[in-house]
């Protein structure tokens, strides 16, 4: 009888979500390999361990660890050197992107078996509307539980699931106790489970937001509940009524499964020297262009608004936009473009730290091209080149062809985006000559 | 540690892979080629997202029979011999 019910009318006006977090994800993923891949005995998980970029390069930061890690003190997106000394003994492994990309792809399969709708988060992340599933996978426990078992019988790795009936509450509680937990927050659990923590831990509340409430006196979430929300809008207009909303447990936003267009492509990267000259900089950023007019033409689209960013040794940014009368994807444009906006922006010769290259205004390449009368020609033999240079490229790889401003030089041909080297388990460093 | 090795095998019309001969490396570095007498157990893993088949099989070693388990990495091709 009740079945027949649930078929028929569904759960209820009540819906079901979840968020699912996987443990220590690049950490856990380079365990599970180790041990079930390579045949190793020590699992990186029982260990002090942590998963670094280069040491040599400046992207020597922490980018996941395990949990006796964490107990050392150990904090993600410190410094290697920093990690080191409040443990001597951590084991540092480099990451491997090929494998985490591997490992959250079965992770949304064995997801999509379970819920009608899956929202991928983050590479480690994802939200599930289970609403409606009960007369499927049980209750909304029993189903976190089935879920969560079968991701560590049959990938090795645990997760963290909160449930809850929105997002905002489901993603706060499967941060709670760790690992391979489900926690629950309903909407009556707030006051017990949400309202002690401190008011840093709310979901959207970064460290400049904490600080200020911690001014007024606001110092956890349920203090943060219960201030009057006009107060909160004249501290923190939109940001501060979103903040209070959510302090409350309110959250209207839908588990959506279409991924939006993107807005805009961009690319930057740290160089491995101070940038202080010109012709290097333009380099770095042909590079970047590279990558980037890849991209825009593997999507089909066209960008109007080129910005450059700069970032210097003090960690000051800056920022300087052009707009194109036309739309383009062509390399050659975007360089143009790019490099006349970078010497209009920097000053000649504050070492640079950071370049970053930015396009906005997307549109669809099927749009037509307005032809400016002195460059019609170039346009058809550079758009032929740029077809000609990917299809090679897709085939023998991404430096098979490259300009020759790059030989010998220090700085990679293409730029952005993950470095490549992080691609192969050996770390091996390729020059080319 | 878990070392790949050469391997024969056969694939029937459904897709299935079975292993039929193995050559393995012996304390002294030489190489000896093993029939697979029979394969006890099949198993799909799919462990940190790397699918593989493992197979519990029985070789026969100086007249004794020894069971090994060898996998199969779909993504990769290769076989590994599993201590």
């Amino acid at each position: 009888m009740n079945t027949n019910k649930c078929l028929v009318f569904g759960d209820g006006m009540d819906k079901v979500i979840f968020h699912v977090d996987v443990n220590s994800a690049f950490l856990s993923w380079e365990a599970v390999y180790r041990l079930r891949c390579l045949g190793e005995t020590q699992d990186l998980r029982e260990i002090p361990s942590a998963v670094c970029g280069d040491i040599q390069k400046r992207h020597g930061i922490i980018l996941a660890k395990s949990l006796p890690a964490g107990k050392c003190g150990v904090k993600t997106a410190e410094t290697i050197s920093e990690a080191l000394k409040k443990c001597p003994g951590l084991v540092l492994v480099a990451p491997q992107y090929s494998l985490y990309e591997t490992s959250s792809k079965a992770l949304l399969e064995i997801l999509k078996e379970f819920a009608p709708v899956v929202e991928q988060y983050s590479i480690d992340e994802a939200y599930l509307d289970m609403s409606g599933t009960s007369c499927l996978w049980g209750s909304p426990v029993v189903a976190a539980n089935l879920i969560k078992d079968k991701i560590y019988r049959e990938l090795g790795f645990t997760v963290n699931i909160g449930v809850s009936n929105n997002k905002l509450l489901a993603k706060m509680a499967s941060d709670f106790k760790k690992p391979n937990l489900v926690h629950t927050l309903f909407p009556d659990e707030i006051e017990k489970k949400m309202w002690p923590l401190p008011v840093g831990e709310l979901f959207f509340c970064g460290r400049a937001t904490e600080k200020k409430l911690k001014s007024f006196g606001i110092t956890t979430i349920g203090e943060l509940a219960n201030t009057d929300v006009a107060l909160l809008r004249s501290m923190l207009k939109k940001h501060g009524e979103i903040l209070w909303a959510f302090a409350n447990g309110a959250d209207v936003s839908v588990v959506s499964s279409d991924v939006p267009d993107n807005k805009g492509y961009g690319n930057s990267m740290t160089v491995p020297f101070d940038v202080t000259d010109t012709s290097t900089a333009h380099l770095v950023l042909l590079s970047l262009c590279e990558t980037i007019g890849m991209r825009l033409r593997k999507d089909g689209v066209k960008v109007s608004v080129i910005a450059v960013s700069v970032k210097n040794f003090a960690l000051q940014t800056a920022r300087h936009q052009k707009t194109l009368f036309t739309a383009t994807n062509q390399t050659n444009e975007l360089f143009r473009c790019a490099a006349l906006a970078f010497d209009e922006l920097w000053d000649g010769y504050t070492p640079i730290r950071q370049l970053g290259v930015h396009t906005g205004r997307v549109i669809s390449s099927s749009c037509d091209r307005q032809l400016n009368l002195f460059t019609m020609d170039d346009y058809d033999k550079y758009e032929k080149l740029d077809t000609a240079i990917d299809k090679i490229r897709e085939r023998y790889g991404e430096e098979s062809v490259f300009r020759a401003s790059y030989l010998n030089g220090p700085i990679r041909p293409l730029n952005g985006g993950i470095s490549k080297e992080k691609f192969r388990a050996d770390g091996e460093e390729v020059y080319y000559e | 540690m878990n070392v790949t090795i050469d391997a024969n095998a056969t694939f029937n019309p459904l897709g299935e892979i079975k292993p039929r001969y193995v050559r393995l490396e012996d304390e002294n570095h030489e190489l000896h080629t093993y029939k697979i007498e029979n394969i006890e157990q099949v198993k799909e893993e799919k462990y940190a997202g790397i699918s593989s088949f493992l197979y519990v099989c029985q070789i026969s070693v100086e007249g004794v029979m020894r069971q090994i388990r060898i996998r199969y990495y779909i993504a990769s091709h290769k076989w590994t011999l599993v201590d």
